[in-house]
């Protein structure tokens, strides 16, 4: 009981500190230093990753043997084929995934920042980098199965726990723990700090700036700054509550995908208006949530998916007017003292 | 502190600052993962060693690896601060990458493809699980000949600019 209660406050000055470190870490320096550390990051993933990966099979006798205990426990454990992995996990996932890129306002910062020659170059790069680390990782997973470790007992029901797990109860040797400890915060840290930007960049550009035009610069800095330490705060309640990582990714997953076609929709068709993209969101949203509780993960993305389409084609499709980008570059940036404002642009153009 | 931090060049300040608070974040993970153990340790600790040919073979190349890696990072860090402000000849004459993107487009369907059969070949045989491992490892070879690009690149800038700056 003492024990317990003296690990309890340590865990939680050690979280305490951990947040500030990471806050700190986010507050220096802008898009170059972001940039610089998230390369070093990328080495700091995949080289971990294929060190640990490579110990832990090591470990458990190697990869030969991991492949032929699961190979022997039946039920098409090794096959691409079994049904049960895309409907619960993948479908969604994929469709979170594409929508992170599209939607992703981390991803659009850098997309500004990058010379329009090296953008297409970069993005197909990172994302192929990105696939890398996920197939070295994932056979992790199988060691998990060779062992028989039980999602509910040993987990806490969160598959996402086995790669701790395996590393903390293998008795693999200090080296190859410092080394995951590294590959984990690299990802969360790069994760976090664009994610963190991007928040302090939406809040400066779509909610303290026309809330207070005329704020001034340094007034906006600090504000833009609290609305991460907002925002780390929010993740923190939501870490503390005890929430497993795939019910949260998957959950996560619903609410990108609500965002996927309206937001396709109005990059590609010039009637979408801001109408259609709001009501299409949140009306595929509810839908989706209630398929999601009464008929389970795969349903519930379908319905997500479809209301989003529909609805927001057909409040389009009654839009008389069509989007002029003539009358965008008329607009003036509202992080800028506006010198000129142009004559009454219509709010739909604007969208 | 302040005497350390003005040792450091300039365009690598925020930088080290950053990667100093990840070690510190690091370090803090790791002492709270040695204070507080793992729970629901019913398995018996395994008794191989991680210590294997491929293990080795991992590290040296990872070795090599991150030595060029390095050097890349802290030659484009410096080259780049010090071709910021002048303009980029090839940004002005900027061909039609029209047939680049094509390329891209088929190379993502290409990402796609090679991945499902990756992910698909872990069912064939046990041979196949190294590729994971093998294709991460050697992963940060694409930044590295990125990077050497670029440095090719700033080299022809700054051979270009520097005769006009004196």
């Amino acid at each position: 009981m003492g024990y317990n209660h003296y690990s309890n406050w340590i865990t939680g000055i050690l979280f305490l500190c951990k947040s500030l470190i990471v806050l700190i870490y986010i507050s220096l320096g802008g898009l170059w230093a972001s940039m610089s550390t998230s390369t070093l990051m990328c080495l700091l993933k995949m080289v971990p990753a294929a060190l640990v990966t490579s110990a832990i099979f090591g470990q458990v006798g190697g990869a030969e043997i991991v492949w032929e205990t699961v190979h022997d426990q039946g039920n098409n454990l090794l096959s691409v084929t079994r049904p049960d992995a895309f409907q619960n996990f993948g479908l969604t996932f994929a469709l979170a995934l594409i929508t992170a890129t599209i939607a992703g306002q981390e991803f659009w910062q850098v997309a500004w920042g990058i010379k329009e020659r090296e953008l297409g170059k970069t993005f197909f790069w990172g994302g192929g980098l990105y696939y890398l680390v996920a197939l070295c990782l994932g056979t992790v997973g199988l060691v998990g199965l060779a062992l028989k470790v039980d999602l509910v007992k040993d987990l806490g029901n969160d598959p996402a726990a086995l790669g701790p797990f395996l590393v903390a109860h293998l008795g693999l040797p200090s080296w190859v723990i410092y080394l995951f400890v590294i590959l984990v915060l690299s990802a969360c840290y790069s994760v976090t700090d664009g994610t963190l930007a991007a928040v302090s960049s939406v809040s400066a550009v779509d909610v303290i700036k026309p809330l207070f035009p005329h704020i001034s610069e340094k007034a906006l800095f600090a504000w833009t700054r609290f609305s991460m330490v907002i925002a780390a705060g929010i993740s923190v309640l939501v870490i503390i509550s005890g929430i497993d990582l795939v019910t949260l990714v998957l959950g996560t997953s619903i609410i990108r995908s609500a965002v996927l076609v309206p937001l396709v929709l109005s990059i590609v068709w010039d009637k979408m208006n801001a109408r259609a993209f709001t009501f299409g969101t949140i009306i595929g949203l509810i839908a989706g949530v209630f398929a999601l509780l009464k008929f389970g993960q795969e349903i519930g993305t379908y319905t997500v998916v479809i209301v989003s389409t529909i609805v927001p084609i057909l409040i389009a499709s009654t839009n008389s007017r069509r989007f002029d980008y003539g009358v965008l570059r008329q607009s003036h940036d509202l992080t800028e003292e506006p010198e000129e404002i142009p004559e009454e642009i219509p709010e739909e153009t604007l969208r | 502190m302040k005497y350390l931090s003005q040792t450091i060049p300039p365009s690598l300040r925020t930088w080290v600052k950053r990667i100093s608070y990840f070690i510190v974040g690091t370090v803090l993970t790791v002492f709270y993962a040695d204070l507080v153990h793992a729970q629901g340790s019913n398995h018996r600790t395994i008794t191989q060693t991680p210590y294997t040919w491929q293990t080795i073979l991992t590290a040296i190349i990872a070795t090599v690896i991150t030595i060029f890696y390095f050097r890349g990072m802290y030659l484009i860090l410096t080259y780049a601060a010090e071709t910021y402000n002048f303009e980029d000849e090839d940004d002005l004459h900027r061909p039609d990458t029209s047939e680049e993107n094509n390329g891209l487009l088929y190379g993502t369907f290409g990402w796609i493809l090679g991945s499902a059969i990756v992910i698909t070949s872990y069912g064939w045989g046990w041979r196949f699980l190294y590729i994971g491992p093998i294709v991460c490892l050697l992963g940060p070879l694409v930044p590295i000949i990125a990077m050497q690009f670029d440095i090719q690149k700033y080299k022809q800038i700054l051979s270009f600019r520097q005769p006009s700056r004196r």
